[in-house]
């Protein structure tokens, strides 16, 4: 079942194309990871998508339905929920209360935020201020923003970045499990983390996509082995 | 006598008819004027935003010192041009003491606080002005060499006028001249483009902005300098500029010159003819105007942000 | 558990004890104190309506006076035109800040902050313009005088009849703004000031907190307006000048803008240095101007920031842990 299809997507910044003619589709719950070399569109792409920029041209399909015209917030309440590459905290707010604003949205109960605290293993900082949390902490809050929205689809962007080998492995099991009930697009540069969780692998380059599939076929793929490791 | 007419409506306001041409050119270079006085503030003010993004709350109440700066040295030194040009360099370099002292210092903070400051600095001036100069408005005559002036219909316009609007677009062109030929202009316009690449093409960025604030304070200076000799300066008219400056930023946008100058001209010359027509309302069609632009084309009409 | 939570906040026993010294002030019979705190509950409320926008929501206004100055004249007009009463005259006075706060709001809020604040500064004066050109409805720059204290429901021309009228409003406004600001749609004014730019993200329409959080602002600077009117029986154009509107701005810097009782304490402060040293009047401009310079390069807390920082200091210290944990209070 697909869950959204994005049609010739373009946006362009004075002469320069970011986003150039870009068409996919997601299946439903699949676990889709976007990779690319820097400054391939990866983040302007889903910039798109959640409308924090407006496209030049193409359509956004969701659910069956064209959300190509909406609003942030109004893409946000559909259930199209992003997390910010770099974090995107309410920092003189609590944890609790950074959690408490999307709920309010998605009308999550206390309970199910505490749950929300309690998986990410972010509890015991409930009441504490954002600002003054270490970064590990503070990417698990970011997290649990996107999470208190009930997402339906959940785009991540470079949630791993930053963290050390044990907050990966960590951060790897909750998206795993989360991807049972959620479809996840997870931008990404580490590419154990690509590969331990991905279902289907999209490849930006250029503001194009070039190649897509599954993992083992797109470790093989020529014209990504050229991206990333210059072969000829 | 050429007579125009005009649509009925102003009658329910003016209850005239016809209006005299010679009248409405005589009051629409009355607008001319005023509209460079304007200018004369709201250049400053687009220059330094567009180059420091900064809005300069206290820029009016350098246009009143310099004002205040061209009543003392023309008292003193008797020649009117070099106090011009004293009160205009003066009061570049005071507002280069504030951009060195203190704005200097939050150029990377939050837009808020940068208002916040401005304004605290306008107060500052504002204040010593009425330390130095006393509560009681200062006016200086027009030279004895530009009294006189021509009759145009009913309205006499004093070649002192004239002069003014011709400095207007004199400071509009070398303004544009400067900005857009010298090495200088070349540096000011990549930093107002881009802040990071230009110091990444060696430009010193501090150097810019300084410089800019040099000019930009100097001309409302100027314009201060010109202005007391029609109307007196006083504590309490740059609290009145300031709103003027805004309004005219608020309907061109901010950082374009040239749109700057175009809506300082057409405001000039709107209010003044409805102070002529309809003074009950005229201030109230120069709002209508800004909050008209701000429903149809919010980032004003030349803006560009 | 609300109840508890409320009764434990220290801000609402600081509002307890300042309500029962206000409650007092009477009692000395002296007609300038009952006059000047009078005028203190003016400001401080019209400083917490502005600190609504400034502080909680990011906003910064130069134009909040058009609230105070269109609440003071409705007041103003409806008591000495339509129906002579103090009491009907307040609240629709404060209901004229619906409408001011729609239109206005709509017009500027869709903008940036910087862009916002230009537009109040012009909005603001707008009013003023019409205050003082509509002579015929207004008094132009004489204003309006004689607004009654005698009505015909309510007579509160004896200084302590005003002086509790005045009372009740201010804790009603106060107590129930910070009511609102611990509420749900206080959180999203908070949440306005401390990220604007992800809120969308969330789910919320950035406009929609922007224009409820002016439209409450609104309302309180316009009750303090209309208390104003009533409390000096006169109301004057100057009152919608802008530079009025940077004194609740003043108040609120000079208070401290990050605790809600901030701005109460700057309104003391303000008037206690504006009326009471009459030297320091003259140059008050000037000081005022040299503090916001201060604030803005170094201490952002203000007064109260000063204030919060050495109570938290003295907490700090065992022997105090100790003590605050007796009294069941939590900050």
């Amino acid at each position: 079942m697909e869950i959204l299809r994005v049609e010739n997507l373009s946006r362009s910044f004075g002469g320069f194309k970011a986003v150039d003619n870009v068409s996919f589709s997601l299946k439903e719950l699949e676990i889709t990871a976007l990779i690319g070399p820097n400054g391939a569109g990866k983040t302007t792409l889903v910039n798109l998508i959640t409308k924090k920029l407006k496209p030049d041209s193409g359509r956004i399909i969701f659910q069956g339905m064209d959300v190509t015209g909406l609003s942030a917030h109004k893409i946000a309440k559909l259930g199209i929920v992003r997390t910010f590459q770099v974090l995107s905290l309410f920092p003189t707010l609590t944890v609790y209360e950074n959690l408490k604003i999307p709920a309010l949205t998605s009308r999550t109960p206390d309970e199910d935020i505490e749950k929300i605290m309690v998986d990410l293993g972010i509890e015991r900082f409930k009441d504490a201020k954002v600002a003054k949390l270490p970064f590990g902490i503070q990417k698990l809050v970011e997290l649990g923003i996107a999470l208190a929205l009930k997402p339906k689809l959940l785009i991540l962007d470079e949630p791993a970045a930053g963290l050390a080998q044990e907050d990966r492995r960590n951060l790897t099991k909750i998206l795993g499990d989360m991807g049972r009930r959620i479809t996840l697009m997870v931008i990404e540069h580490d590419m154990e983390f690509v590969f331990g969780l991905a279902e289907r692998v999209m490849v930006m380059d250029k503001g194009r996509i070039i190649a897509s599939g599954r993992p083992e076929e797109i470790a093989k793929n020529k014209l990504v082995r050229e991206i990333y490791l210059g072969e000829e | 006598m050429y007579t125009i007419g005009i649509h009925p409506l102003p009658k329910l306001i003016t209850g005239v008819w016809y209006v005299s041409l010679e009248n409405f050119l005589a009051q629409s270079l009355i607008g001319l004027y005023k509209g460079s006085f304007y200018w004369l503030l709201a250049v400053g003010l687009t220059l330094i935003f567009g180059v420091t993004r900064i809005i300069n709350f206290a820029h009016a109440s350098f246009f009143v010192l310099g004002g205040y700066l061209m009543f003392t040295s023309y008292t003193y030194t008797g020649s009117f041009v070099l106090s011009l040009v004293v009160s205009m360099i003066v009061t570049g370099l005071v507002g280069v003491f504030f951009e060195i002292l203190l704005i200097r210092r939050i150029y990377r903070v939050n837009p808020i606080y940068q208002l916040l400051l401005t304004f605290g600095i306008a107060l500052v001036v504002n204040e010593f002005q009425k330390i130095i100069w006393g509560k009681f408005p200062k006016y200086v005559d027009i030279p004895e060499y530009m009294r006189g002036g021509i009759m145009i219909g009913d309205v006499g316009i004093s070649y002192y006028v004239l002069t003014i609007i011709g400095l207007g677009f004199l400071i509009l062109i070398l303004v544009h001249f400067i900005i857009n030929t010298s090495l200088w202009g070349l540096k000011v316009r990549t930093v107002w483009r881009d802040n990071v690449v230009a110091q990444v093409l060696g430009i010193n960025p501090n150097a810019v902005y300084t410089s800019v604030f040099f000019l930009g304070t100097a001309l409302a200076g100027l314009g201060g300098a010109l202005m007391v000799a029609l109307h007196p300066v006083g504590p309490g008219l740059g609290d009145h500029l300031i709103v003027y400056a805004f309004i005219v930023v608020v309907i061109a946008g901010l950082g374009n010159i040239m749109g700057a100058f175009i809506v300082s001209i057409l405001i000039g010359v709107i209010s003044s003819l409805a102070a002529w027509l309809a003074p009950e309302v005229d201030i109230l069609i120069v709002y209508s105007i800004a909050a008209l632009v701000l429903l149809l084309k919010p980032e004003g009409l030349f803006g560009e942000r | 558990m609300l109840l508890r939570n409320v009764l434990r906040d220290v801000n609402v026993v600081l509002i307890v004890i300042l309500a029962f010294t206000l409650a007092l002030i009477p009692l000395t019979g002296d007609r300038f104190y009952i006059y000047i705190t009078s005028l203190f509950m003016v400001y401080s409320l019209f400083a917490l309506s502005y600190n609504l926008l400034f502080g909680y929501a990011g906003l910064l206004s130069f134009g909040h006076a058009m609230f105070f100055a269109t609440g003071a004249y409705v007041t103003a007009l409806f008591t000495l035109k339509v129906f002579r009463d103090p009491l009907v005259g307040l609240i629709i006075g404060v209901m004229s800040a619906i409408p001011l706060a729609l239109i206005v709001g709509f017009l500027s809020l869709r903008h940036t902050r910087v862009y916002f604040a230009i537009l109040t500064l012009a909005f603001g004066m707008l009013i003023y313009a019409v205050l003082v050109k509509w002579r015929s409805v207004t008094g132009g720059t004489d204003g309006l005088v004689g607004i009654p204290k005698r009505g015909v429901i309510l007579d509160i021309s004896s200084p302590q009849a005003y002086y509790y009228f005045i009372l009740v409003f201010f804790i009603i406004a106060v107590l129930s703004l910070y009511i609102f600001i611990k509420s749900r749609w206080g959180l999203m004014i908070r949440a306005l000031g401390a990220n604007e730019d992800r809120l969308p993200f969330t789910g919320h329409s950035v406009l929609t907190i922007r224009l409820y959080t002016f439209t409450a602002s609104g309302l309180i600077a316009a009750l303090s307006g209309s208390l104003y009117s009533i409390l000096m029986g006169v109301v004057t154009p100057d009152i919608a000048y802008w530079t009025f509107s940077a004194e609740p701005l003043v108040m609120t810097l000079l208070g401290g803008s990050t605790y809600y009782m901030g701005p109460v304490l700057g309104a003391f402060i303000f008037i206690t240095l504006t009326t009471m040293l009459a030297r320091f009047a003259e140059y008050w401009l000037l000081l005022l101007g040299l503090a916001i310079i201060a604030v803005v390069v170094g201490f952002r807390g203000g007064v109260s920031g000063v204030l919060v920082l050495a109570v938290e200091r003295l907490m700090r210290s065992v022997e105090a842990r100790g003590v605050w944990r007796s009294l069941g209070l939590k900050t």
